[in-house]
């Protein structure tokens, strides 16, 4: 599955990581955080224009925190996207380093937490909360081959590639 | 060139460029040679129809670079001979996870990430020779020499050896108190070391440094930490940002010694004494060696293959000789980001590289691309984050707020350099956008970068700096 | 994990782990949107949320704020039993009662009340909640009362005001056949998304977009072909003017003017007298850009307008200046066009469906005789002539007052007196009050000054009717049981009819009897709609069929029958009020002590008013109450993201964030309202209203902006 964000669609109303929220028990008065953070860019910073961005786990085809992690919580799933288990997690932050769109957080015990793309929703059919929810259909994750044929012309995989 | 026999044998018949000797490898499918058998001038050419050619390949060193190239290889290989010699017989460690193995944070089995030996065995199909250190490699003839002069020739052979701790000349170290921090069994050996321990002295205020001061100050061990450098992190922070550093240290109780160089160590048997370049002295009962580490690339015959820090790669993972691979720890790569080569060890880059250089072996295409010099540390609450070469030139930026702070080196209206103190949330969009800006210098840094580091409380000004003026 | 563990945690719907999806509405925002919701329960709680897929609104999706139901209907200060005040009014001491003992109270001091001050002296007030109002307003006027109010006092009616003094009747935007729209203070992917998706739509099929609004918003610079920053307040000149330019151009059609429009020369002359370098002035729009618009407008037809029903009517000229807007669609021949502006019969409930349940002739064909008398009707008489509601912008007023008349009691569902201007002063008047019953779902700071605290329920928990555009309707049934002992508000007031002696069968038959005598006409049926799992179509016979002009060719519903630009109704109220759609600044222009325009309320996506603002998800997204403001103010005051900053004004001061934006012009201010900490109705005049509609200027105050140092010093 491709995640991406049409970004000539985005409004960043947040109603992605209130999804999230949803579907993750996600408590901010616990000083908890969504896995997907939502923001506009002011023109002085976006050449003149305002962007309007929801940015979280882009499950890169070559997942630069999979390799980056020490004690090996993170792969890819069958689906393609990547997932983790925390268990041995030692909170030392290499992911985040690895991270170009700072998805990883970190619990108060330590461990990293992440988008996991709602692997499990998907693998049931169902959509990830965050791409069910977009009001302006700015959110996306689709199959490859769907993808290629939807690709947006503003597309934050695009902009972001390395 | 290789013979197979049956479907459950496999016959490996190569020659080991002694005049008319041929050796003939009996394997099971699963790779594992059960028999070798050496036979005299009997074939001067082959001639069969049932000629498979499975090649093979040995892998020296078995870290995550070892481990990775193996099956990289593996997987776009399925036949293929996969030899790994290892000078130990543990499983692929994280050389990063020793001090949380000593800390506690960890148990043993952790270090080893990649799974235990047995199960890599069989998920790789690989031979994994224990306790069987390369001697000596002939490059060009792509033979390994092992104990006792034995040689053994292969079609590709990947050097991925890693890199061990250094400890300084220092005339008549002690026998007894003194560690390193590298290796899974240095982590045993401190680890066992620690019960009763009062007091210790750890040279080098480096990543490896750190972590070790952080495990003994939570022992309640009266450490101190020594550096030949007058900062922290000498290698990776700006004075200023060291200089939080060590402020925060000192008052979390740690003794620093910075500027002062360990110039000797006695051991009255009861305690050890270090005595430093200052004229200081004190008293530990154990000391800790963290000043560095060195690639474990003896065996390489430095006339033969082109060796800087490391044995220099292309960005294939190819050393200078064909059919010699280096990855990981041991090697150095030319990295166009920086047009330079670096020698950077680190787990993920291992992993990389080792993925590389067997895919080019196996023909797939693979590159690796390079990369910064770059470090996140998490200990004591803090969070350290260091990326590209703090000594380069260039003007310094320096910004904090919101219960954190960045400082810079900007040259070309690019980031050369930068430190980041206690946000590991933007510290991959932030090395990422300098990877970006390696890559296509004519682009501003990525849009949500520019976000992140904005919505982290980051001034316009200076994003602008940092090369965010957006398109 | 075990992967039924894993089910569960990833909440998937099914028998083994135990989650049901339950089909309910989302009542969150005004009535124009609730959109349909797949409520994922399990052990009779909601675990999850998602939008309703192939439900007309919303096809799946949600807004930010919708998103926000699970943790809106959970909040930690739900009620969930009816209360009394034990301690002193406002000290927060109550002691939980039965229901029972509740009504008996209630009763005991309503007709007591009755007795004593008369029945008018009682009013029955609606807060955001909307849908049990029809039967509240009845209730009301069967108790005897005439003071029936609502929230509406401050929102969308002066908009329908506007068409309704032109024209007879609302009207909607017709952007089928429109080429041009004109979105005038019509901001909408933080209110209504699917109007914002509905403007990419039509930009896709080639439409032209004009979008006025001072703010850059995404629709500005994504889909605006032109965009009009027009200073806040001085629409209605801009408008003028652009008629004028319009006139002089010879754009105008003459043909459907002399055959529809009365009043035409003397707003001819009016408009013409408007000076384009003036406007200029006076709105920050460049010359150039009014002319533009005036072509774009007066050539590109059919053209359809949307002015929001909360932009230009929180200003307090804002009736005037939405005429002034509509004209536009007049002068142009568009109103009732094709392409152009359809006039609207509600189907229910504020909502546009293309049949008709009656709703509001049902709550107040029972209404006393002394109707006129209602709470500001008399202060404000166009309200009065066309909104059959009391305006309660002057009920603190005359609660402190007792002029013309006491009101001495207050049955409210969902009062928050911090909607109000100055809004210590409608507290103080609820403070005063003999009895106040307060019925909600929160122990809000409204509610901690009620007498009797009634808990009541969210949209999950209760049945409710709902119609949609297009000719569907729905009657969603609860989701979950009510939390705690709460009840609808449908029957709070069926309970309360009867302990009040009310004799009306519909009142004391409850909810579900009177939908069903309403939609009974319609041809739909209560039973097969509850059943069906989305919205079902109502019959063919029953949707309007709208005709080219046909409207107007029967002859509207005003003075003349004809478009009034000129308004006989105004010309009868007295010379005080100009029955043209003259422009008049608004009450309270910046000065040099107040130098900036402030506007309250304006829309963040994670608010509705004060809804959200205790729910941690919401707030999360924007944590604390922030202005925004031109970063170029910011920097000249040497204000930065996060300071805090001093809003403060001849009638109050608030503390805020700065939070600096190029969304906002230069020298204007943004604020949400109703936060308890920062409540920015603090900075309103309470007289500062629309003469006409008597609503509020929550987007037309002014304030000083104050840089503080930390600790709250000025700097």
């Amino acid at each position: 599955m491709i995640f991406d964000l049409d970004m000539d669609k985005c409004v960043a109303c947040g109603a992605c990581a209130i999804a999230c929220m949803d579907q993750n028990d996600t408590a901010p008065e616990k000083g908890e955080v969504p896995f997907r953070r939502v923001g506009t860019l002011e023109p002085s910073l976006g050449g003149g224009k305002f962007s309007w961005l929801s940015i979280s786990c882009m499950h890169c085809m070559d997942a630069p925190c999979i390799p980056a992690c020490p004690v090996c919580c993170l792969s890819k799933d069958e689906n393609g996207l990547t997932v983790y288990d925390n268990t041995l997690c030692i909170g030392c932050r290499s992911c985040a380093m690895a991270c170009p769109y700072g998805a990883p957080t970190y619990r108060a015990d330590g461990r990293m937490e992440k988008c996991s793309g709602c692997a499990e929703r998907i693998k049931y059919g169902y959509e990830p909360a965050c791409v069910r929810v977009c009001p302006t259909g700015a959110l996306l994750c689709l199959p490859e081959d769907e993808y290629e044929r939807v690709k947006p012309a503003a597309s934050l995989r695009d902009a972001s590639a390395v | 060139m290789q013979y197979r026999f049956s479907n459950s044998f496999k016959y490996g018949i190569y020659a080991q460029n002694i005049p008319h000797t041929f050796a003939v490898n009996i394997y099971f499918r699963d790779s594992t040679c059960i028999y070798t058998i050496y036979v005299l001038g009997l074939f001067k050419h082959t001639n069969t129809t049932e000629v498979v050619d499975i090649k093979s390949a040995a892998v020296i060193g078995f870290g995550c670079a070892g481990f990775s190239a193996a099956r990289a290889l593996r997987q776009a290989e399925p036949e293929r001979v996969i030899d790994i010699y290892s000078d130990t017989a543990e499983a692929p460690y994280n050389p990063m996870l020793t001090t949380y193995y000593v800390s506690g944070k960890i148990d043993e089995s952790t270090m080893f990430p990649l799974g235990d030996l047995e199960t890599i065995k069989k998920e790789l199909r690989v031979n994994i020779l224990c306790g069987t250190p390369v001697k000596r490699l002939r490059a060009r003839e792509r033979v390994l020499e092992l104990d006792g002069g034995r040689g053994r020739q292969y079609d590709d052979i990947i050097i991925a050896t890693g890199a061990g701790a250094v400890i300084p000349p220092i005339k008549n170290l002690p026998e007894r108190g003194i560690y390193t921090m590298r290796t899974a069994s240095d982590a045993r050996r401190l680890e066992r070391a620690l019960n009763g321990v009062k007091s210790a002295v750890v040279v080098g205020a480096q990543m490896v440094g750190i972590k070790v001061v952080e495990l003994l100050v939570k022992r309640g061990i009266r450490t101190v930490l020594c550096d030949m450098e007058r900062q922290m992190f000498p290698a990776s922070a700006y004075e200023r940002t060291a200089a939080v550093i060590a402020g925060r240290l000192e008052r979390a109780g740690v003794e620093l010694r910075l500027g002062a160089a360990i110039t000797g160590v006695s051991d009255s048997g009861k305690v050890l004494s270090a005595s430093f370049s200052d004229g200081s002295e004190t008293s530990a009962d154990l000391i800790v060696f963290c000043s560095g580490i060195r690639p474990n690339i003896a065996f390489v015959d430095r006339e033969e293959i082109d060796v800087g820090v490391g044995i220099k790669t292309d960005l294939h993972m190819r050393a200078s000789v064909p059919h010699i691979y280096a990855a990981g720890d041991c090697c150095e790569t030319y990295s166009p980001l920086t047009g330079k080569n670096a020698y950077i060890g680190l787990w993920a880059n291992s992993a990389m590289q080792g993925r590389v250089a067997g895919n080019t072996i196996a023909g797939v295409q693979d590159e690796y691309h390079g990369n910064l010099i770059h470090n996140i540390t998490h200990y004591m609450d803090t969070d350290f984050i260091s990326v590209g070469d703090v000594r380069s030139e260039g003007e310094r930026v320096f910004w904090q707020g919101h219960g954190w702070q960045l400082e810079a080196t900007v040259s070309d209206g690019k980031i050369a350099a930068l430190n980041i103190l206690d946000n590991a949330g933007v510290s991959g969009p932030v090395k990422n956008a300098l990877l970006h800006r390696a890559a296509h210098p004519e682009q501003p840094m990525s849009v949500h970068a520019r976000l992140l580091l904005s919505s982290a409380g980051v001034p316009d000004a200076i994003i602008k700096k940092l090369g965010g003026e957006g398109a | 994990m075990t992967e039924l563990e894993a089910k569960i945690k990833a909440k998937i719907p099914g028998p083994d782990t135990g989650i049901e999806v339950k089909r309910t509405m989302c009542d969150m925002c005004t009535p124009l949107c609730h959109c349909g919701i797949d409520a994922y329960v399990k052990d009779g709680r909601v675990v999850k949320i998602e939008g309703t897929k192939g439900h007309p609104m919303n096809n799946g999706v949600l807004c930010t704020k919708g998103a926000n139901n699970r943790a809106y209907i959970y909040r930690s200060d739900r009620l969930t039993t009816p209360l009394r005040r034990t301690g002193k009014r406002g000290s927060g001491k109550f002691e939980p009662i039965g229901w029972d003992e509740a009504y008996d109270e209630i009763a005991k001091n309503l007709l007591a009340a009755r007795e004593r001050d008369g029945a008018n002296s009682v009013m029955f007030y609606s807060g955001y909640g909307k849908w049990y109002r029809f039967m509240l307003q009845r209730m009301a006027h069967e108790f005897g009362s005439v003071n029936y109010g609502a929230e509406s006092s401050t929102c969308f009616p002066a908009n329908r005001m506007a068409w309704l003094t032109m024209t007879g009747k609302f009207a909607r935007p017709d952007m089928q056949g429109a080429k041009l729209f004109l979105a005038w203070g019509s901001a909408t992917h933080y209110s209504r998304f699917n109007v914002a998706n509905g403007i990419d739509d039509f930009k896709r099929r080639g439409g032209t977009v004009i979008l006025v609004d001072p703010r850059i918003t995404p629709a500005a610079q994504r889909s605006a072909d032109l965009h009009l920053r027009v200073k806040p307040g001085t629409d209605g000149l801009l408008a003028g003017c652009i008629a004028g330019l319009i006139i002089k151009n010879g754009w105008h059609d003459t043909e459907y003017i002399d055959k529809y429009v009365h009043g035409f020369e003397q707003y001819a002359q009016y408009v013409c007298s408007v000076d384009l370098q003036e406007t200029a002035r006076v709105t920050g729009v460049p010359a150039e850009l009014i002319e533009k618009a005036a072509r774009m407008i007066g050539t590109i037809k059919p053209m359809s307008v949307e002015n929001s029903p909360g932009s230009l009517i929180h200003q307090t000229n804002g009736y005037q200046s939405s005429r002034a807007v509509f004209a536009l669609s007049v002068i142009t021949g568009n109103y009732n066009s094709p392409g152009g502006n359809q006039p609207l019969d509600f189907g229910f409930c504020e909502q546009g469906a293309g049949f008709v349940t009656g709703d509001e002739e049902f709550a107040v064909e029972n209404a006393p005789a002394d109707f006129a008398e209602r709470v500001g009707a008399r202060r404000f008489p166009i309200w009065g002539a066309l909104i059959k509601q009391a305006q309660c912008c002057d009920l603190a007023r005359q609660i402190l007052e007792g002029m013309p008349y006491p009101v001495r009691t207050l049955v409210a569902h969902g009062m928050n007196y911090r909607m109000f201007p100055d809004s210590d002063y409608m507290r103080r008047a609820i403070e005063s009050l003999d009895f106040y019953v307060d019925i909600d779902l929160f122990m809000t700071d409204s509610a901690r000054l009620a007498d009797i605290v009634l808990p009541c329920v969210s949209s999950f928990e209760r049945e409710e009717f709902k119609v949609y555009p297009g000719g569907f309707a729905a009657y969603y049934t609860p989701a979950i049981e009510p939390v705690g002992d709460s009840r609808s508000d449908a029957r709070i007031i069926q309970e309360l009819s009867a302990r009040l002696g009310l004799k009306d069968e519909y009142l004391l038959g409850g909810y579900r009897k009177c939908i069903e005598h309403l939609v009974k006409k319609v041809g739909l049926d209560v039973n097969e709609m509850a059943r069906s799992d989305l919205p079902v179509k109502a019959p063919p016979e029953a949707m309007i069929k709208p005709v080219p002009r046909g409207y107007i060719d029967r002859g509207c519903a005003t003075k003349t029958g004809k478009i009034e630009l000129y308004s006989e109704l105004i010309a009868s109220c007295g010379d005080k009020y100009e029955p043209l759609p003259k422009y008049c600044p608004p009450a309270e222009l910046p000065n040099g002590d107040y130098p900036f325009t402030l506007m309250t309320g304006v829309r963040i996506p994670n608010a509705i008013h004060s809804r959200l603002h205790n729910v941690p998800w919401a707030r999360s997204l924007r944590p604390e109450a922030a202005a925004d403001i031109n970063p170029e103010d910011a920097a000249a005051l040497g204000i930065e993201r996060g300071d805090d900053i001093r809003l403060r004004n001849e009638h109050g001061e608030i503390t805020v964030k700065a939070n600096p934006t190029a969304m906002a012009g230069r020298g204007q201010v943004y604020i949400y309202h109703a936060y308890p900490e920062a409540d920015a109705a603090k900075l309103l005049g309470r007289d500062a209203l629309d003469e006409y509609s008597g609503f509020p200027g929550y987007l037309s105050g002014r304030c000083a902006v104050e840089k503080l140092e930390k600790g709250g010093r000025e700097a």
